[in-house]
Order: C-alpha cells, then structure tokens, then sequence
C-alpha cells in the first residue's frame, strides 16, 4: 500500500545534518536528458516527454511535467569523442527555441567557427519549480 | 507545526528506489531518486596538482594533461554513457572565459565510475583554471 509521510524537516537519526523539504523538492533536478544529437535520440532522461531535432547543432527538451514558469534554470554539456575538435560547447537556448514551461532548446556549436554541429553527447538538467 | 523527521535512510515503500514528491505548484508528482543530483566537484587545477575544494560522490581526481582531468565517482552511475553532465561551469585566473566539457582531447570517457573533462578556453587551447566545477545527473546503480 503506499504510505505519505508529511514533513517539513529532514534530520540524521543524531539530529544532525538538517535539510528541509524546500530544498529537497526545490533542489532536486525536474529533468535531464542524455541524447545523442549525431542519430538523434534519448539514452536515457528523467521527465521528458521527447526530445526534438530542429537541424544541425539545435534541440528541442520538452517535458513530461510542465514547470511552473520559464524562470527555471538550465545547466547544459556536450562532447564528441569521434571528432578531432574536442572543445566544443553548449548553450542553454538555440535559435529556434528558448525557454518555455514545457521545453528548452539547446545549442551545440564548434567554437573554432561558432557554427551549429551535432554532437556525440548532449546533456541537459533542469532545475526549477514545477507547476 | 512543523515537523522534524530524524532518519539515516530513506526508502521508497513499494519500491526502495522510488520515493514520489509533490511539485512545488501541486500538479504534478516526480521521483525523488531520479531528480537528485548525484555528483558535484569544484577544484582548482591551476596549481602544481589539482586539488578538490569540495565535493558529493567523488573518490579523486587525475590530471591527465593540461586542462585535462579525469573525475572518479564513489558510487558507480547505472550505465555508462547515459547520465548527464550538465552544469559544467569555470572561473579562470586571466582575461580569457574558459568552458570545461565531457570530452577530453576527443577521447569521450564517460564510464560508469567516471568521466573525462576537458577545459578550454575562448581562444580554443586547454588551460587549467583557478575554479573548475560540474555537476551531473542520472541513475546511480
């Protein structure tokens, strides 16, 4: 059966080490993804409802679970072990899709040419209120 | 009132792994486990060795060149290739903005017990930095 437990406050059974559930919930990751932007699709991700290919370097993240404005926080990374331009970097917002409450974009580009390219590994956390 | 629950361990009921919290706005539930974050690292690689200031889940970290680092985690991640490293951040001790990534030199190590970064900076070489950090999500096993 399942069981809810209430509470506001998180301690070790020494009373120590105090979290509150504010930060449990709020500090939590609402969604990431791992993709692979070269054959384009989703390792693995917690929360996403899909993921979109807009063209060469540029994604779309929508969410299973709606957030609850587009004031959220978006840490993203990105790598390719095939390619001989290792430092490539990724942004949080691409040319076609920014923050909404129910996606983000992400952008992949070499940094040599600032041009859009599809990577090996393109990873993204959200971290935010839910609706 | 509020209340105080003093515990070393928690478990989901029906399933250990899985623990459901309600979100924030109350119109959605999530996995507690899932949306952890399940390791964190700052370091400063500008010095003769790299050295960790803080950190969850990392047993050490090599220097594998210049701007080069490999992070080791305590705890093994479910699959390797399938968590995400995002959050990666960097302060430098010069003019240059610098960006740290998953890959190192093109050789992607992204295991389950640990991953390669590489720094570099804006004008494309690798640079050890004053302030390195990274944080990533995913399945631990």
């Amino acid at each position: 059966m399942a069981s809810e437990l209430r509470v506001d406050t998180l301690k070790d059974s020494s009373g120590n080490n105090s979290v509150g559930m504010a930060y449990v919930a709020g500090g939590s990751a609402k969604v990431w993804a791992n993709l692979n932007g070269n054959t384009f699709g989703l390792r693995d991700s917690f929360a996403v409802s899909s993921a979109t290919d807009l063209g060469a370097g540029d994604y779309t993240i929508n969410f299973t679970n709606s957030m609850n404005n587009d004031d959220y926080s978006v840490s993203v990374n990105a790598g390719d072990s095939a390619k001989s331009y290792p430092r490539l970097c990724a942004c949080g917002t691409s040319q076609d899709s920014g923050f909404a409450t129910s996606s983000h974009g992400i952008t992949t580009l070499r940094p040599d040419t600032l041009v859009g390219d599809d990577m090996e590994f393109v990873n993204s956390s959200v971290h935010g209120d839910l609706a | 009132m509020a209340s105080i629950l003093k515990v070393d361990d928690l478990r989901g009921n029906t399933s250990a792994g899985d623990i459901t919290i309600t979100s924030e706005g109350g119109a959605a539930t999530q996995s507690l486990q899932h949306g952890l974050n399940k390791c964190w690292l700052n370091f400063e690689s500008d010095i003769t060795t790299p050295a960790i200031r803080d950190s969850l889940n990392v047993s050490s970290l090599d220097d594998i060149g210049t701007g080069r680092y490999r992070v080791n985690y305590s705890n093994n991640f479910n699959a390797a290739k399938e968590y995400a490293g995002g959050g990666m951040t960097v302060r430098g001790g010069n003019s240059k903005g610098a960006f740290v990534a998953l890959d190192s030199q093109g050789n992607i190590n992204f295991a389950t017990n640990g991953t390669s970064i590489s720094v570099t900076r804006s004008d494309n070489t690798l640079a050890d930095q004053d302030i390195v950090s990274m944080l990533l999500t995913g399945d631990l096993a």
